[in-house]
């Protein structure tokens, strides 16, 4: 009941703050680039707030380096419950091009628990919208592992 | 302050001009242009584990390793960058890089290319060679008729090291049997 | 060697006290004992007109048993670099500061600090600046004896060292993460009321280790991938950087159309790059009406870089000797298209704004950075043209197709935000010209050099005009299929060094925008140069290495 209640509250509209974890900035301007007006996320009700205390959800780019961590960290839990965590870009969902380098801790996963990874270098920003409608439960995940062995 | 009013109404003016532009997308399709570098796809019929992508993969997510008589070639896309470089450099074009940029996915699991190939191991001292798709694609670009002599055939199923070690073998034998 | 008349003219009147080590074309190669840094460098900003642009600290103990510093100056009237080396003995590693003399080398001597260990004696502010505030001491990222992929412990309870506000002043903390910061940066404003009295910043959130991948865990034509995406607006102009010095340590030519490709998408990236600042600019100062409009103007050159190179940010163009893939069939109709699309409704958009009182008022006489202030700091792009000076690497350092082209360097007096957005929107057009220029002088042709080994212990040079002022890469060629050092500097990292004295005296409404009218990109600042310091051995493959460890896998 309460997962429903749930449900219905988070598709109305959804609220979102984006953090920056020290991505180079091509996933944060197509994060900026969904509020511009050909893609126009505000139509859906989805808006990006300036305090985390006021957010749904938190769109974090970048690898996580190690100077951003603690902070990250203070932000995420200053969102209030309950939260959706997602991780936008290569270098959210696994680290990219810098996953073993000694700045970075390696993608989002590994300091906080994320709800839908969005990979992309960047991702368009419609796959950001479409990201966002996924963890909303509104449309399928498309991409699917691929395995084969041979005879 | 006249030039004030004039210059608000001129960005006014500018906006109507420019209207509605919003897309149709979630509701109509958007989709990208042609050339778009998606999420590359690999055609598990046509590759032959060579590692030419491994080796130009710039985040490093392809992976190849052998055991148990296979090569289990894997990609991690989680953090591909889309670049195609792995594209650019297979041999076999096995490698292309998809329209598909709706990539949002719950789990890294989702995001996985795992293929096995079977592998040729020497039958003297059983490391790997190669695998058996690299050999059958060898094998088809040697002349016909080969050229080789009988011997040399048989050892075709041997590794590098075996082979040495037999042709050092013949050639002292040769040398003992002349003197 | 061939004689260049400034290398001769510093042998005449420096004497012994530097020797001139190699001139190639455009580049000056000289050694300065470290007793006599000092005064080559005052010679060089006084008698010669150096603009510093970075120095480079290098590991060297396995090539010569020292450190090296390298200072990079611009010679821009005569279109020449200067590279200054100094040797640095590892059982004293200090080095005379040359902050003092130039307070643009304020970042570069205490980076050379954080990454090689080499102490710069008499730095007005020697505190950490480019490793994590919990990063050990005493651990150099970029010796050669560190492995680029580990990840030592963290010092507990560490903070950022930041300064005291002076007498009578209050804290204004902003950041890590702020609603008009795209990236974190953490500045504190000393405030009186609601003037600003000074400043204090600890930035490099963004430090991911870039140069020390580029040198220890990416092979030549992997790295251009990786500069790409340094900066995701400004992405191009590094991978261009990067193989252009490449290409000058090695000599090897880039053929016509690949650099006619490459001026191409430099100026696609500076068009949208300038869109998305004004954009950004009138949000932060609450103008979202243009934000709006100019984002939306913005969307269809990103629909066409999509279509010509199949990502709308990261081209993914560059190899090492030219480009990877040619014009798809029916792009240059369709970027003539575009163009004249954008020319007519920015040009539309800039006359609308041109009257507005309210943006004037925000704009003009704030962030006031004056021509000698500038000169100080080293500022470049926008922010050095807003400030009088004329300073542009594709006019001062000619690469790819810009010496064959015909363009105007904008520069306006005034030095305030008014001034650098007008720089802006006047490059704006000027870059449309040149995209129409470059279309119709592009010569047919192969696009890719063949390039075989790329020799060892070969240094390349190159300045590439990004939207935001001057990229500078600095390449040392190593064995096998890696650089020995690169080193690169991002136009941001001068330009934030003006901050405080563009703040100084101003009110707290106007840091924001007085902090974008530079269009900081804090990615490119923040590079972070890997190094592998672990194993203590520098890890540099031989072919033979190579090739016998790939046999040694797959036979």
């Amino acid at each position: 009941m309460t997962n429903r209640l749930l449900n219905w509250c988070f598709k109305k509209s959804i609220w979102v703050y984006h953090a920056n974890a020290g991505s180079c900035n091509g996933c944060d301007i197509e994060i900026l680039d969904v509020l511009t007006p050909y893609y126009d996320c505000e139509r859906f009700g989805i808006k990006l707030v300036h305090t985390p205390r006021h957010a749904d959800a938190l769109l974090v780019t970048g690898p996580v380096t190690r100077q951003v961590r603690e902070r990250l960290l203070r932000l995420y839990d200053a969102v209030p419950d309950p939260k959706l965590v997602f991780a936008v870009g290569s270098c959210a969902s696994g680290g990219g091009i810098w996953f073993d380098s000694y700045a970075t801790c390696g993608g989002l996963d590994k300091v906080l628990p994320v709800n839908i990874y969005i990979p992309g270098c960047p991702p368009r920003p419609e796959a950001i919208l479409y990201g966002v409608a996924e963890a909303l439960g509104l449309v399928p995940a498309q991409v699917e592992a691929q395995t084969y062995v041979e005879a | 302050m006249f030039e004030n009013v004039i210059s608000e109404l001129k960005e006014v003016v500018f906006c109507l001009r420019a209207g509605q532009v919003t897309l149709g997308y979630p509701f109509q399709p958007h989709p990208p242009e042609p050339g778009f570098r998606g999420v590359p796809r690999l055609d598990m019929q046509k590759c032959i584990g060579c590692g030419a992508c491994a080796n130009a993969c710039a985040p490093r997510l392809i992976t190849l390793s052998d055991r148990d008589g296979y090569r289990t070639v894997e990609f991690d896309l989680a953090r591909c960058t889309n670049c195609a470089r792995c594209r650019d450099v297979c041999p076999e074009e096995a490698l292309t890089m998809s329209q598909q940029f709706e990539t949002a996915a719950p789990s890294l699991r989702n995001l996985r290319i795992t293929l096995q190939l079977r592998l040729v191991s020497c039958r003297e001292c059983g490391a790997v060679i190669e695998t058996q798709r690299m050999a059958r694609k060898v094998l088809g670009k040697l002349p016909e008729p080969l050229g080789l002599s009988p011997q040399e055939v048989s050892w075709l199923d041997l590794c590098l090291d075996c082979k040495r070690t037999r042709a050092m073998a013949e050639a002292v034998l040769a040398k003992e049997v002349r003197s | 060697m061939s004689s260049h008349p400034i290398a001769e003219r510093i042998t005449r009147e420096l004497g012994g006290k530097v020797a001139i080590e190699q001139v190639t074309e455009g580049i000056i190669f000289a050694a300065v004992p470290r007793d006599n840094l000092v005064e080559a460098t005052q010679y060089v900003r006084d008698q010669l007109g150096g603009r510093f642009i970075i120095s480079a600290g290098t590991d060297k103990r396995g090539l010569s048993g020292c450190y090296e510093v390298s200072d990079i100056f611009g010679l821009d009237r005569d279109k020449t670099f200067l590279l200054l080396r100094t040797e640095v003995e590892p059982t004293d590693p200090r080095i005379d500061s040359i902050t003092p003399l130039i307070p643009g080398a304020n970042w570069s001597e205490r980076e050379v600090r954080d990454m090689i260990g080499v102490e710069p004696v008499g730095h007005p502010d020697p505190r950490r600046l480019v490793l994590p505030d919990d990063w050990p001491q005493d651990l150099y990222p970029l010796r050669k004896d560190f492995q680029y992929n580990r990840r030592p412990e963290p010092l507990p309870e560490a903070k950022p060292d930041l300064r005291r506000p002076p007498k009578d002043s209050s804290v204004l903390p902003i950041g890590p993460f702020f609603p008009t910061l795209e990236e974190p940066v953490f500045i504190n404003l000393f405030v009186n009321g609601e003037q600003i009295v000074g400043m204090d910043y600890r930035g490099f959130f963004n430090h991911r280790g870039v140069e020390k991948m580029g040198e220890a865990a990416l092979t030549y034509n992997q790295v251009p991938f990786l500069a790409e995406r340094i900066c995701g607006i400004c992405g191009f102009v590094h991978s261009t950087g990067y193989c252009q010095a490449v290409e000058v340590a090695a000599q090897i030519q880039v053929p016509a159309r690949a650099r006619y490709l490459r001026s191409l998408l430099l100026e696609v990236e500076r068009i949208h790059s300038h869109l998305l600042w004004v954009g950004l600019a009138c949000h932060f100062i609450g103008f979202d009406t243009l934000f709006m409009q100019a984002w939306r103007i913005r969307e269809p050159l990103m629909w066409l870089t999509e279509f010509i190179t199949g990502n709308r940010k990261t081209y993914g163009m560059n190899l090492i000797g030219g480009v990877s893939r040619d014009l798809p069939e029916g792009a240059e109709a369709r970027l003539v298209t575009v163009i004249d699309k954008i020319e007519k409704e920015a040009t539309a958009a800039v006359d609308a704004i041109l009257g507005d009182g309210s943006l004037r008022a925000r704009l003009q006489r704030s962030g006031v950075l004056s021509p000698e202030q500038a000169k100080a700091f080293c500022v470049v792009g926008p922010t050095a043209r807003g400030s009088g000076l004329a300073l542009d690497a594709r006019a001062d350092h000619p690469y790819a197709a810009y010496g064959e082209l015909d363009f105007q360097v904008c520069v306006e007096e005034g030095g305030d935000n008014w001034a650098r957005t007008m720089v802006r929107l006047r490059e704006l057009m000027e870059s449309i010209k040149i995209v129409r220029q470059v279309l119709a002088r592009m010569p047919k042709g192969p696009i890719l050099a063949e390039v075989k080994d790329i020799p060892p212990n070969r240094e390349g040079l190159s300045s590439v005009e990004a939207p935001r002022g001057e990229v500078h890469h600095y390449v040392l060629t190593g064995t096998g299929q890696q650089a020995y050092r690169w080193r690169l500097r991002a136009p941001s990292y001068a330009n934030l060094q003006s901050i405080p004295a563009m703040l100084q005296g101003m009110t707290i409404a106007d840091a924001p925008i007085s902090i974008g009218s530079i269009d900081p990109c804090f990615s490119c600042t923040e590079r972070v140069a890997v190094i592998d310091k672990q194993s203590g051995l520098t890890r540099v493959y031989g072919q033979e290495e190579l090739l016998e460890q790939y046999r040694g896998r797959f036979a």
